[in-house]
């Protein structure tokens, strides 16, 4: 079975350019993969050399630096340590806005969130298949920034983002599946600055208030778990947003709006990936076994089961390369996530988990302090 | 008053194709079906002049205007409509018609509905723990005699079983890789235009390995027409997508079992929310009945009780003869029945078929089991499956 090494990247300072220094270069290679990758596509789909790309992209430096302030330093600083241009960071970040129609198309992912009345160990789990380009593998880092007196963080993102999916030291998590739809009109805050906000969330108003208050131009789903059992997932849109409660303790969210059709597209919507329809009740049918599960293990292995499904397969929920499309287009699981929010484990298997068991990262989401200390193994959890 | 109960035998033809080759299986297609397309086309030539306000002349002549849209949307498969018309010696543009009878039906005022009901029974509901799905097809009495059950075995293909009125391509049916298709008119035409017709769609999903082909040819395809597409998968899975050319909506079993007329219940496209009527108001009664006798499913103890529930629900005569089992109504100018009606175990392969109301016709199981065919291709976990 193939075994993909994750690569653990750790940022710690109070300052936003210096922690953009440390995680620049500390993933150096893979921002380099990852500037490779996206001029390559950038030129092939979207006819866009690399210098246009780069030329717009400081158009919304304004609008995010009011959003989420100091985050531009931290862009900067990424870039200062990988040593390369600043733009180039900030189309990283930006590679979902930077055209009308994204020309990588929409990231298909499946995400769940367990609260304590579904799990047999009465604990709280989030976690996701993240789906995406194949060829993008190696550029996936999982990071933690520790950046007081803000929450620390642990997530999962392409080398260079800012924010994607994780969870953070005050037990909120964050998964995110695309939703394939855009009628925004003018300039939206990219998707990795509003995850950030979310992660940055010292309490869970915090984190709505971040969903509910930017102004984007893509629809994406965000499921926001906390660990005192409270999930609710957020179809957002560059207009209203639309939400869901956990129905027995569970929710599962694909790529289809599940809550609400926007009515800017209720005449002719239609999911962009339609297996998005099974996936989620293939999920659910197994994890609805969770309650039976009686230790946390068990809870986990019912949950690597539901996430190896292969029902449609290649595009099934453990998601395989389809031969039928193009090389560069093709998807896989390019990391699955299983987060314990009730102890702050949190276990990822890079690439797809039919082949590649879940490792326990060494960083615990909760410390005393948030120090190095988190890092030393612990039995009993720490719940503030 | 209802008819009696005895069952009597009433087949419908058994046609089998296959081969690479598209032309050459429409030609054995066509040559078995020969009197029957003439028949159907003798019907329908009519239908449409009153239908579409178009002489036949006019009718052939537009035909060609799908061809690109057909060829785009399912390559090869109009040389198969082209083998048909040269074995049965009709033109091209008649068989393709016989294709779009759906959509060439849409213009008139006066329409009457067509009915038909679905259901699917899953693992989670059925007493022996089978996934089974069907339908009853009910059409307009004239077209007696046209339909065939179809198997299409092609290379490299998961082998179909279709009901289909001679000359079409794909109607309602199962394939080798465990997927079953049932379809129900949906009579809310909102778009002018050109749109695949509905056999196309049916047969790009019929021929699908995978649950994910199946719905992406649901979801790619630019349609005139509405309709209501059953599709059950034997691993216990099954999706009613609402399709419309514009968004669709969809709805799945609930506590495994699910049935479905003629009336949108998922959802009513915005572009007729402000008048939707179904056309049929029995749709109400027909599913709501269907699935109240499918409930007792879980009651069964056998496959035989299972399919005695089914033969139950399909032959239900509430609101007759708009009922389920569905008869000529006297008072109606041209009146619709229960042409065929379809039981398929997707577990074993079973196919079941009356060609009849089934209230009197018995159901006759095909010489064809559906997973007979060993190497047909069911891309199943590829991957190791996860412990």
């Amino acid at each position: 079975m193939s075994r993909t090494e994750i690569p653990l990247i750790e940022v710690s300072s109070p300052d936003p350019r210096e922690r953009g220094r440390q995680y620049g270069e500390a993933a150096r290679a893979q921002i380099g993969l990852s500037i490779a990758y996206y001029r390559e596509g950038f030129a092939r789909t979207a006819g866009l050399s690399w210098d246009a790309v780069l030329e717009r992209v400081p158009r919304w430096n304004a609008l995010v630096e009011e959003y989420l302030p100091g985050i531009v330093d931290e862009v900067r600083g990424i870039a200062e340590g990988a040593g390369v241009r600043t733009e180039e960071i900030l189309a990283l970040n930006g590679r979902g806005e930077l055209s009308f129609s994204d020309p990588f198309g929409e990231e298909e992912c499946s995400s769940y969130a367990l609260l304590p009345e579904a799990t047999g160990d009465g604990h709280v789990y989030c976690g996701q298949n993240w789906d995406w380009r194949a060829d993008t593998l190696d550029t996936v880092v999982m990071l933690r920034i520790e950046q007081p007196p803000a929450p620390t963080i642990v997530m999962q993102t392409e080398a260079g983002q800012v924010g994607r999916q994780g969870a953070n030291s005050a037990g909120i998590g964050l998964n995110a599946n695309g939703l394939g739809a855009r009628f925004g009109t003018g300039l939206g805050i990219p998707q990795p600055y509003i995850r950030r906000k979310i992660l940055d969330s010292p309490g869970l108003d915090d984190a709505l208030h971040a969903v509910f208050s930017s102004r984007q131009s893509l629809c994406t789903n965000l499921l926001v778990t906390h660990r005192d059992g409270y999930a609710v997932d957020l179809e957002t849109t560059p207009g209203r947003h639309g939400w869901l409660y956990p129905e027995d303790g569970m929710i599962v969210h694909a790529n289809h709006f599940q809550s609400v059709v926007p009515e800017q597209l209720e005449e002719t919507y239609r999911p962009f990936s339609p297996d998005s329809l099974y996936r989620v009740p293939r999920i659910e049918r197994v994890l609805r076994r969770a309650r039976d599960a009686a230790t946390p293990g068990a809870v986990r292995a019912t949950i690597a089961e539901a996430l190896g499904d292969h029902f449609g397969y290649p595009n099934s929920v453990c998601n395989h390369p389809d031969e039928r499309a193009h090389p560069l287009d093709r998807t896989t699981t390019v990391a699955s996530s299983i987060v314990d929010l009730t102890t702050g484990e949190y276990w990822m298997a890079f690439g797809p988990p039919c082949e590649n068991d879940y490792e326990l990262l060494p960083w615990r989401l909760y410390g005393s302090d948030g120090a190095s200390d988190e890092r030393s193994p612990s039995t009993a959890p720490a719940v503030a | 008053m209802p008819p009696d109960t005895t069952r009597a035998a009433r087949p419908l033809p058994l046609v089998e194709i296959s081969g690479a080759d598209a032309r050459e299986r429409g030609r054995q297609y066509g040559e078995q079906t020969r009197p029957l397309i003439e028949r159907s086309l003798g019907f329908y030539r009519e239908e449409f002049e009153r239908k579409s306000g178009l002489a036949w002349p006019d009718v052939v002549a537009r035909v060609p205007r799908w061809y690109p849209l057909i060829d785009d949307y399912a390559p090869g498969l109009l040389d198969e409509v082209r083998g048909i018309a040269e074995a049965s010696s009709r033109t091209v543009e008649e068989i393709v018609a016989l294709n779009g009878r759906g959509e060439l039906r849409t213009r008139d005022p006066f329409a009457e509905a067509s009915d038909c009901t679905s259901f699917v029974v899953t693992d989670e509901a059925s007493g022996d723990g089978h996934v089974w799905c069907g339908q009853n097809w009910d059409w307009r009495s004239e077209t007696a005699g046209t339909a065939v059950m179809l198997r299409i075995r092609q290379p490299g293909t998961p082998t179909i079983v279709t009901l289909v009125e001679a000359g079409q391509v794909g109607r309602h049916g199962a394939n080798s890789a465990g997927i079953a298709l049932n379809a129900n008119g949906l009579a809310a035409p909102f778009q002018r235009g050109l749109g695949i017709p509905a056999p196309f769609i049916r047969r790009r999903a019929l021929e699908s390995a995978g649950m994910d082909q199946a719905l992406q040819a649901v979801f790619t395809a630019r349609q005139l027409l509405s309709t209501n597409v059953l599709l059950t998968h034997r691993e216990g899975f099954a999706i009613d997508v609402e399709t419309t050319p514009g968004r669709h909506g969809w709805a799945y079993p609930r506590d495994g079992v699910y049935a479905h007329a003629n009336a949108f219940t998922t959802f009513v496209p915005p572009q007729v929310a402000a008048s939707y009527r179904p056309a049929s108001s029995d749709s109400l009664i027909r599913a709501e009945r269907v699935e109240r006798t499918l409930r007792r499913a879980r009651e069964t103890s056998s496959s035989a009780g299972m399919h005695a529930l089914i033969v139950e629900a399909l032959s239900d005569h509430l609101g007759y003869p708009n009922s389920v089992c569905n008869h000529p109504d006297p008072r109606a100018p041209r009146t619709f029945e229960t042409l065929a009606s379809l039981i398929v175990d997707l577990t074993t392969g079973e196919f079941w078929v009356a060609g009849g109301n089934p209230c009197t016709t018995a159901f006759e199981l095909l010489p064809w089991n559906l997973y007979e065919d060993a190497e047909a291709p069911a891309r199943l976990a590829a991957g190791a499956v996860h412990a």
